[in-house]
C-alpha cells in the first residue's frame, strides 16, 4: 500500500462501495433498467435499431426513386421550370405543355405552366390549369390558390381575385406576398374599406425597412379614401376613426387632409372650412391640389407662367384613384393595367369650331347670326341657351333678331319678338335704327312688310320703362316712327297716356294700329277703356275697326264689362261679330258674354243663332245656350221656327218645339198664323205635297205644349176650320188631351 | 484465324456453359466446390484452415460474455455485412442513390414551385452535396439545384453565396436552358456584387448575349449597364431590343420605358441641335407610342427651335393632350402675342386652349374679349384646378380680383363637396 492513490490509473483505484441498488419502486426506469439487466436484451434491441434503421433508410430511398421513377418526361419537366425562371416563355410553354400531355399528374408541371401562361398573357388559359388543378385533381393548395386570383386578375376580375386570394390565405395567413395581392386586388376593384383591411394585415407581416415605410404611407392613403367613402354614406364616427388610422400612419397625403377637411366641413360648414383653408396655404390640406393652388394665389397673387405644372399629376389610376405621373402602363400602387385617366379630361377635349367659338369670344356678325338661326330653329337646350346669349348681348344682337322676324312669320317671328321684348326698353333706340336700316333696304315699300310693324310689336311689350328712349320718336315726322309710338302707347294700355296719342295722331291712323295691333296687347289696352271715353263712344264703334274676336275676349277681364259689351251692341250684329260670338259660346270663359251679346242684339242676329242651333255638329252645352237666346227672342224666332220644320219629322223637331214652349204664350199667336198658312215646301212643290205636313202637326203638338187656354181655344178654332180628317184627328186628340188634363185639374 | 480459335473455345465450353446454372450464387458454388474437394483430399491444407477458425473463435470468445462485446461484434457483423452487400450490389446502389438525388431534386422543385422557399433551399442543398454517379434521366441534377440555389440567393440579397453556387456550376457540358440561366444569374450577381470592374461586367454581359442575342434578362441588364453610361441614344437603342424581346406581360412596362428613352433622346438631340437625329427619334416616338403625344411634342420642339412657332404650336395642339397645351402655354409666355388668338385657336381645337385665348386677350387688354374667353373656358371645363387657377390669373389680370377670389372659394367648396360641379361660374 506504499502507493499513493493519485498514482494508480483509474481501474486500479479502490472500488468505491457500490452503492445500494435502487429500490424496486415500479417506475419505468427502475423496469427499464431491469430489463436491460436481463441477457441478450440489450443485443436484440441494438439488431433491432440497426435493422429498423436500415429499413427506415431503404424505404425513404425507394420512396424516393420511386417518386422519381413515377414521373415521366422527367428531364423536359426540369429543364421547362428552368426556363420559365430565366423568362424564356416560349421554350417553358412547349416542354411543359408536353409534360403536361404525357404525366397528367405532374401537378407541379401544371401550376407552373399555369404560371407561363399567365406571364405569356393568356390569362384565360392559366385560370384553366390552376381551375383543372383544384378541380378535377382536389388539389387543395394555397399557392395554386393565389395563383388562380392571379388568373383572375389578369383576365380583369379584380373582386374575384381579391376573394380567392382570401380564401387561400386561410390556410396560409403569414404570407406577406399573398396579402399584398388582396391589398392591390381590393384597391383595383375600388374596395377601399377591404383593402385597408389586407393592408392592416400585411403591415404586421412586413419587417423593419423601407418597404414598410412606403406601405405605412400608402394604407393611411388608402384609409382615407375607405374613410372618404364612409363620409358619404353617412357614417361619419367611421370616418373619422378611419381618418384617425390614416393620420396615425404618418399620411400626410392629399387623400388624408382631404377627408380632415370633409370631416370638418361636416362640423364648421362649408364657407368656414373654406375660408380657413384658404387662410393658411401651409396647413394641413397644401397636399390638395385644388386647396394648394387656390391658397397660393390667394398668397401670393398671381405666379403661374404656364398652364402645367399646377397638379402634381395630371393622371389619375381609373381604378384606386392614385395620381399618376403619366400615361404609365401600369398602376404603381394596384398594379391595374392601362389604368391613366385623364383627370381634366376636358381640357383636351375637341372643340365643336374653333371658328365659331372664336366668333362667340369676338361676338361678331357670324356669332350674333348664329345664335339667332339656334334660337329660331334649335331646339331644347339649344334654343334656351342661345337665348341666354342673345339676351346678354342685348343692342348687339338686335338687328340680327328683328331682320330675322322680319323675314320670317308665324311662330318664328312671335319667338324673334319675344326675346326682343325680353331684351327690355333700353334696345328701344337700337330697335329704331334697325328698323331704320332694314327699311331702307326694302325694294316695295310694302306697309305689311315694315320692319317697323315688328317694332311696334316690340315696343307694345315694354311698360312704363321705355318712354324715355321712346318719347324722342314725337318729333320724328316719319310714318314708321309715329306707328312705332302708337303701337307703344297701346302697349302700355293706359288710357291717360294714350291720349297724348289721341291729341296727337288722327283717328284713322290709330283704327289702323289698333287693328294692327297684337291680340294679347289689343285686348289688354281694351280692358282699360273706361266709360264714356272717346275710344270706347267712337273709335271701336268704327265699321273699319274688325278685331271683333279681341274685343270679346277682352270683355271678362275688363276693368267696366258693360263698356265692352256696349260696343259690341252698338256695333250690331256684323257677320263677323256674329261668327265671332257664336265661336265664343264654346269657350268656356266667354260663354256667358257671347249669350247675353247675342240676345241684346235682337232679331238681326236670329238668323244665325237659328241656323248654329240647327246645326248637328253643334255641341250640347252651346244648343242649350242658342236655345235660350232664342226663346229671349219672343215671337219673331218663333216664326222663324215654324218655318224651319222639315216635311217628315225628325229629331231637331222636338228641339225646335220646345224653342216654341219656352217662348210660352207669346208663340201662340204666331203659331195659329203659321198654321193657316202655306209653308216654303208647299209653295215650291207647287200641291204635290200634302196638306198633311209635319210642319203642322208639330205647330200642333208645340200648341197642346204649351198648354194655356189661348192655346186650347186655338186648337178648337183650327179644328173647325180643319177639312183633313188626319190633322183633325191630331187637333182632337190635344183637344182630348187638354180637357183630360183640365178634369184632372179640376 | 482467331476466328477459328473462337469457333474451337466456344464449342469446347458450350456443353459446360449449358450445364451451368443461371443464378450467379449457385454458379459460386459450383466454382467452389472442386476447391473444397481438392482441400478434403490434402487435410493438412484444411486443418489449417480449421486452426485459423478455431483461432478467430477463441479471440471473439471474451467478446461474447460480456454485454458490450457482444454489442461490438453485433455492430462489426453488421458493418461488414452492410458494406459486403453494399459490394455485392455495387450497381443497383449506385443507380439508386441517382435515383434518389433525382427524386429529392424533384421534391425541391415542388417546393420552389409551391413557393416553400425554405424546404426547397434545404431539399437543393442536399442534392447539391451529392457527389455520386449523375442520374441517367437528368445527369444535370447538381449544376441545376446549384442554379436554383444561386437564384434563390440573389432573390434573397444574399449575392456572395450567389456567386458561390455559380461557382461550382460546371459550364462545359450544360444543356442551353441551364446554359442561359448560369449566364443570366452570373451577370446579375457580378453586377449586384459591384467589385467586378466595369470593362469585365460588360464582356460578361456581350459574353452572354452572344451567346443568348435574345434573352430578355440579359439585354435589360446590358441596358442597365448603360443607363448607367448617361448615354441616351445608346439607352434607347437597346430599350428597343429589350421591348421587342419582352415577354408579352411585360410589353406594355418595356414600352413605356422604350417612349421614355426615346424622349430622352430627343431631348438631349434637340439641345445638340441634332435635327436629323430629332427626326428619326420624332418618327421611332410615333411607332412606339401611336396613341401618345410623344411624337408630336418633340417634332414640336424642333419646330420651336427652328422658329417657326405657328407650325410648333399647330403640331402641339394635334397632339389633343395636356403636354401639348403645357408646351403651347411656356410658348406664349415666352412669346407673348406670338400668335392671334383665332390662329391659336385654329391650330390648336382643344377646349383647353380657350384658358390661353383668355389669358392672351387678358394680357393685351382687350378686356371684353378676356372675360368672354374666360366664361366660355369655364362653361366648357368646369371648376378643375387647373381652370380656377388659369381663370383667377385672367380675373386678376382684367382687375376683378373679387371674381377671382370667389371662383377659387367655390372651387374648393366643391371639392369638399365631393362633386365637380357642372361649371365655374
Amino acid at each position: 500500500m506504499g502507493a499513493r492513490v493519485h498514482d494508480l490509473a483509474p481501474w486500479q483505484l479502490p472500488q468505491a462501495p457500490t452503492a445500494p441498488a435502487p429500490a424496486a419502486d415500479g417506475s419505468f426506469w427502475q423496469w427499464l433498467f431491469d430489463l436491460g439487466q436481463k441477457p441478450g436484451v440489450v443485443e436484440v434491441a441494438l439488431a433491432v435499431l440497426v435493422l429498423g434503421t436500415a429499413f427506415m433508410f431503404w424505404w425513404r430511398m425507394a420512396a424516393l426513386v420511386r417518386d422519381a421513377r413515377s414521373r415521366q418526361a422527367l428531364a423536359d419537366y426540369l429543364l421547362g421550370v428552368e426556363q420559365a425562371l430565366h423568362g424564356d416563355l416560349d421554350g417553358a410553354h412547349d416542354r411543359l405543355t408536353q409534360v403536361v400531355a404525357n404525366d397528367p399528374e405532374n401537378h407541379f408541371a401544371r401550376l407552373m405552366l399555369g404560371k407561363v401562361l399567365a406571364e405569356r398573357g393568356e390569362p384565360e388559359q392559366a385560370h384553366q390549369q390552376h381551375v383543372c388543378l383544384k378541380t378535377a385533381f382536389g388539389i387543395d393548395s394555397a399557392e395554386n390558390d393565389l395563383m388562380l386570383a392571379h388568373s383572375l386578375l389578369l383576365a380583369g376580375l379584380p373582386r374575384e381575385a381579391g376573394d380567392t386570394a382570401q380564401r387561400a390565405l386561410q390556410k396560409a395567413p403569414e404570407r406577406a406576398a399573398a396579402w399584398d395581392f388582396v391589398y392591390r386586388a381590393r384597391l383595383q376593384s375600388g374596395d377601399f374599406e377591404a383593402a385597408q383591411v389586407a393592408g392592416k394585415k400585411l403591415l404586421d407581416l412586413l419587417r423593419d425597412g423601407k418597404a414598410r415605410r412606403e406601405f405605412t404611407v400608402d394604407l393611411a392613403h388608402t384609409q382615407a379614401q375607405a374613410g372618404d367613402l364612409r363620409l358619404r354614406s353617412g357614417d361619419v364616427a367611421g370616418a373619422t376613426a378611419l381618418l384617425g388610422d390614416a393620420q396615425r400612419h404618418g399620411g400626410n397625403t392629399a387623400p388624408v387632409q382631404l377627408l380632415a377637411a370633409r370631416l370638418e366641413v361636416r362640423r364648421s360648414g362649408v364657407p368656414a372650412t373654406v375660408q380657413a383653408l384658404l387662410a393658411n396655404p401651409d396647413a394641413a390640406t397644401s397636399q390638395v391640389p385644388a386647396v394648394a393652388v387656390a391658397a397660393k394665389h390667394r398668397t401670393e397673387g398671381l405666379p403661374l407662367a404656364a398652364l402645367g405644372g399646377l397638379a402634381p399629376s395630371r393622371f389619375t389610376c381609373r381604378a384606386c384613384k392614385a395620381p399618376l405621373p403619366d400615361r404609365v402602363a401600369a398602376c404603381p400602387r394596384c398594379h391595374a393595367s392601362a389604368p391613366a385617366e385623364l383627370g381634366e379630361p376636358r381640357i383636351v377635349a375637341d372643340l365643336a369650331s374653333p371658328l365659331q367659338t372664336m366668333d362667340a369670344i369676338d361676338v361678331n356678325d357670324a356669332h350674333v347670326q348664329r345664335l339667332v338661326l339656334r334660337l329660331l330653329d334649335g331646339t331644347g337646350d339649344e334654343a334656351r341657351l342661345a337665348r341666354a346669349e342673345l339676351l346678354e348681348l342685348r343692342e348687339i344682337a338686335v338687328l340680327a333678331l328683328l331682320r330675322a322676324a322680319w323675314n320670317q312669320s308665324g311662330s318664328t317671328q312671335d319667338k324673334a319678338i319675344e326675346v326682343l321684348r325680353a331684351m327690355g326698353p333700353s334696345i328701344a333706340p337700337d330697335l329704331f335704327s334697325a328698323s331704320d336700316e332694314l327699311g331702307s333696304q326694302r325694294i316695295l315699300p310694302l306697309g305689311s312688310r315694315s320692319p317697323a310693324a315688328l317694332v311696334g310689336r316690340v315696343i307694345q311689350g315694354f311698360d312704363r320703362a321705355a318712354l324715355p328712349h321712346v318719347e324722342p320718336l314725337f318729333a320724328s315726322a316719319k310714318a314708321e316712327h309715329r306707328k312705332i309710338l302708337i303701337d307703344f302707347f297701346l302697349g302700355l294700355h293706359d288710357l291717360q297716356q294714350f291720349q297724348l296719342v289721341l291729341e296727337r295722331f288722327p283717328p284713322m291712323e290709330i283704327l289702323h294700329r289698333l287693328n294692327k295691333a297684337d291680340a294679347e296687347v289689343l285686348r289688354r289696352f281694351l280692358q282699360a277703356v273706361p266709360r264714356g271715353h272717346f275710344v270706347a263712344e267712337s273709335l271701336l264703334r268704327e265699321e273699319t275697326f274688325h278685331r271683333d274676336e279681341e274685343l270679346l275676349a277682352a270683355i271678362p277681364g275688363a276693368a267696366d264689362r258693360e263698356v265692352l259689351v256696349a260696343v259690341m251692341r252698338a256695333r250690331g250684329p256684323s257677320r263677323s261679330a256674329l261668327t265671332v260670338l257664336l265661336a265664343g259660346l264654346s269657350t268656356a270663359e266667354l260663354a256667358d258674354t257671347a249669350e247675353q251679346v247675342l240676345s241684346e242684339l235682337g232679331p238681326g242676329a236670329l238668323d244665325h243663332v237659328l241656323a248654329a242651333f240647327a246645326d248637328p255638329e253643334q255641341g250640347a252645352s252651346e244648343r242649350r245656350r242658342l236655345q235660350r237666346v232664342l226663346v229671349r227672342l219672343g215671337g219673331a224666332a218663333a216664326t222663324a221656327v215654324c218655318d224651319s220644320f222639315g216635311p217628315e219629322p225628325t229629331a231637331l223637331d222636338d228641339e225646335l218645339r220646345a224653342i216654341l214652349v219656352g217662348i210660352g204664350a207669346a208663340a201662340v199667336p204666331v203659331l195659329q198664323a203659321a198654321y193657316g198658312r202655306s209653308g216654303w215646301l208647299e209653295k215650291v212643290s207647287l200641291g204635290l205635297i200634302s196638306r198633311h205636313t209635319n210642319r203642322r202637326v208639330q205647330i200642333i203638338l208645340a200648341l197642346r205644349a204649351i198648354g194655356t187656354g189661348n192655346a186650347n181655344d186655338v186648337l178648337r178654332a183650327l179644328l173647325a176650320d180643319e177639312s183633313d180628317a188626319n190633322l183633325c184627328l191630331r187637333l182632337q186628340q190635344s183637344l182630348h188631351g187638354a180637357n183630360d188634363e183640365g178634369g184632372a185639374r179640376g | 484465324m482467331g476466328k477459328v480459335g473462337d469457333w474451337v473455345r466456344r464449342g469446347l465450353l458450350f456443353p459446360l456453359k449449358a450445364l451451368l446454372p443461371k443464378n450467379p450464387w449457385l454458379r459460386v458454388l459450383v466454382y467452389a466446390l472442386p476447391v473444397v474437394l481438392l482441400l478434403a483430399l490434402f487435410s493438412p491444407a484444411l486443418d489449417v484452415v480449421v486452426r485459423l477458425l478455431e483461432l478467430v473463435l477463441r479471440l471473439i470468445e471474451p467478446l461474447l460474455q460480456t454485454t458490450l462485446g457482444r454489442v461490438l461484434l453485433l455492430l462489426l457483423v453488421f458493418t461488414f455485412g452492410g458494406m459486403f452487400a453494399v459490394w455485392l450490389l455495387k450497381s443497383r446502389v449506385r443507380d439508386m442513390r441517382a435515383e434518389a438525388v433525382l427524386g429529392r431534386h424533384l421534391q425541391a422543385v415542388g417546393a420552389l414551385v409551391g413557393q416553400d422557399r425554405r424546404r426547397c433551399r434545404d431539399l437543393f442543398r442536399k442534392v447539391a452535396r451529392y457527389r455520386g454517379a449523375p442520374p441517367t434521366r437528368y445527369p444535370h441534377v447538381v449544376a441545376d439545384a446549384n442554379l436554383k440555389l444561386a437564384r434563390e440567393s440573389l432573390d434573397a440579397g444574399r449575392t456572395d453565396e450567389a456567386l458561390g453556387w455559380l461557382s461550382r456550376v460546371i459550364e462545359p457540358g450544360l444543356p442551353n436552358e441551364l446554359l442561359r440561366s448560369l449566364l443570366q444569374l452570373r451577370v446579375r450577381a457580378w453586377r449586384r456584387q459591384g467589385e467586378i470592374l466595369p470593362g469585365a461586367l460588360r464582356s460578361e454581359v456581350e459574353r452572354a448575349l452572344d451567346r443568348f442575342p435574345n434573352d430578355h434578362a440579359l439585354l435589360g441588364e446590358q441596358r442597365d449597364l448603360v443607363v448607367g453610361d448617361g448615354d441616351p441614344h445608346a439607352f434607347a437603342a437597346i430599350q428597343e431590343r429589350v421591348f421587342q424581346h419582352a415577354p408579352p406581360a411585360q410589353k406594355a412596362h418595356e414600352r413605356q420605358r422604350w417612349i421614355e428613352a426615346l424622349t430622352q433622346a430627343g431631348a438631349a438631340a434637340i439641345a445638340a441641335e441634332e435635327r436629323d437625329v430629332v427626326k428619326k427619334l420624332a418618327k421611332k416616338l410615333a411607332v412606339a407610342d401611336k396613341d401618345g403625344p410623344s411624337s408630336g411634342l418633340l417634332l414640336g420642339e424642333l419646330q420651336r427651335q427652328l422658329g417657326d412657332l405657328r407650325t410648333a404650336i399647330r403640331t402641339w395642339g394635334a397632339t389633343r393632350s395636356p403636354q401639348g397645351l403645357d408646351r403651347i402655354a411656356e410658348l406664349l409666355a415666352a412669346h407673348p402675342g406670338a400668335l392671334d388668338p383665332r390662329e391659336l385657336l385654329e391650330c390648336c381645337p382643344l377646349q383647353g386652349t380657350l384658358l390661353l385665348v383668355a389669358r392672351e386677350l387678358a394680357r393685351q387688354g382687350e378686356t371684353a374679349r378676356a372675360e368672354r374667353a374666360a366664361r366660355l373656358a369655364a362653361e366648357a371645363l368646369g371648376p378643375t384646378p387647373t381652370v380656377c387657377a388659369v381663370l383667377a390669373e385672367v380675373l386678376g389680370l382684367l382687375g376683378q380680383e373679387a371674381k377671382a377670389r370667389l371662383l377659387r372659394e367655390q372651387t374648393v367648396a366643391r371639392l369638399l363637396a365631393g362633386s365637380p360641379g357642372p361649371a365655374a361660374e
